[in-house]
């Protein structure tokens, strides 16, 4: 990050803290694809993880004051996503619901059918995976973070992690085998 | 096998490696291994379509309004936490409230010895004495109050009881009607502290030799009148 995003960040960092809706607004814009993106990710869900989503802005922001500006602010928004996520599956878990167990879309047009297609096996995938290997996968390989920030957003070792990583993708190549999910194979061009 | 030897799991650990760097598998180490070995061929073919997935497949975005929502509940957990020190405060002025009602009336009913001292001061003269009013901002007839046990006028100008006094007059004026208007968690919560005081109060005017039930002054705050605003 240069030293004038760093500032503008700071700026709406301190607006926030003081009840500024309009900075609220700008650092939700910033964030929401990333953070929406990875409860997703997360969740298989979409309305759990828009609400997870909202959850995560709105402790954020209430607890604005408390961040250490010395950390990365990504880094701690994701862990605070990832303790919304944890305690939206520790809830599901008491209550299972089968619908909830992968989003499919209704409202398919032929032009990003494929992609459509690849999203929903990649994310039924995903669902296969032990949590904290699915959140360390997609934090790696479709946010690309380091593993540094991983683990601190995780709150584990780097080596934790990164046999997290590598067990993720031994259990989705398998996967991907199994269901015969290659380029090679032309399911998806 | 080719696969068996060292080759394969040098070839795991380069994929690996390149893998964690983000760094192109089309790699020529990788790629002459590969050309020469089936296993390590489709396991390189099945790392490649999995990363190929995870860059094609669409960005999951929220729905238009995220933004909109976390102001709308970040106002909602405000007006949860202002309300929630509103009711606190109200707990504790009613506390105090209860406490200051219980007082006021026992240093009204004054033993006799502090009326006798007051006679030998010179300060009742007359069958009826103005007592101190405090200003608190509106007026206040002449207040004429009994002893307990020698039925003289009580007119000692005694601080702290003026000090009380001053309390009850602002409390039974300006302080109670807020109070009527608390939620119902609050009153619920005050019920068994006003409870408490209630107890407790009476118990110690019981206990007070000087004092007799027919003279004993009615509390001027009391907990159960208060209406509940849902
Ligand atoms: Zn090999």
């Amino acid at each position: 990050m240069t030293p004038n995003a760093r500032n503008e960040l700071d700026s709406i960092l301190t607006q926030c803290a003081l009840g500024d809706d309009s900075a609220v607004r700008d650092l939700v814009r910033r964030y929401e694809g990333m953070v929406f993106g990875v409860c997703y990710r997360m969740l298989g869900h979409r309305q759990d993880a828009e609400d997870a989503a909202q959850e995560t802005f709105v402790r954020a922001v209430r607890s604005i004051a408390n961040f250490n500006r010395s950390r990365r602010f990504e880094s701690w928004l994701l862990t605070i996503a990832a303790n919304r996520c944890r305690t939206a599956l520790a809830a599901r878990a008491r209550r299972p619901d089968p619908t909830r167990l992968c989003d499919t879309v209704a409202d398919d047009s032929p032009d990003d059918h494929a992609a459509r297609w690849l999203d929903e096996e990649l994310q039924r995938a995903l669902g296969g995976l032990k949590n904290e290997h699915r959140q360390a996968f997609v934090l790696f390989h479709e946010y690309e973070k380091s593993y540094g920030d991983i683990a601190e957003i995780m709150g584990c070792p780097i080596g934790t992690i990164k046999t997290w990583v590598h067990r993720a993708r031994r259990e989705l190549i398998a996967q991907f085998r199994s269901r015969e999910l290659t380029r090679s194979s032309g399911a998806w061009t | 096998m080719r696969h068996a030897d060292g080759n394969c799991s040098d070839f795991d650990r380069r994929l690996q490696a390149n893998l964690d760097r983000r760094i192109d598998l089309d790699d020529d180490v990788l790629a002459e291994h590969a050309a020469t070995c089936e296993p390590c061929r489709e396991l390189l073919e099945s790392y490649a379509s999995l990363l190929d997935a995870v860059r094609s497949c669409e960005r999951p975005e929220p729905a238009c309004g995220l933004a909109d929502r976390v102001c709308v509940g970040l106002g909602a957990r405000r007006r949860r936490g202002e309300s929630r020190w509103k009711g606190i405060a109200l707990s504790a002025v009613a506390v105090a409230a209860g406490v200051i009602a219980a007082i006021v009336p026992w240093f009204r009913s004054a033993p006799p010895s502090v009326a006798s001292r007051a006679d030998h001061a010179g300060a009742a003269h007359s069958s009826v004495a103005e007592p101190y009013v405090p200003v608190v901002g509106r007026s206040r007839a002449p207040m004429v109050s009994k002893t307990a046990s020698s039925g003289a006028t009580e007119s000692g100008p005694d601080a702290v009881r003026d000090l009380f006094e001053t309390f009850a007059e602002q409390l039974s004026a300006d302080a109670l009607p807020p109070l009527r208007q608390v939620n119902e968690i609050t009153a619920v919560g005050l019920r068994p502290i006003a409870a408490s005081f209630g107890s407790a109060f009476s118990a110690l005017r019981n206990s007070l030799p000087v004092l007799r039930d027919d003279e004993r002054p009615k509390p001027q705050a009391s907990v159960p009148s208060m209406r509940l605003i849902a």
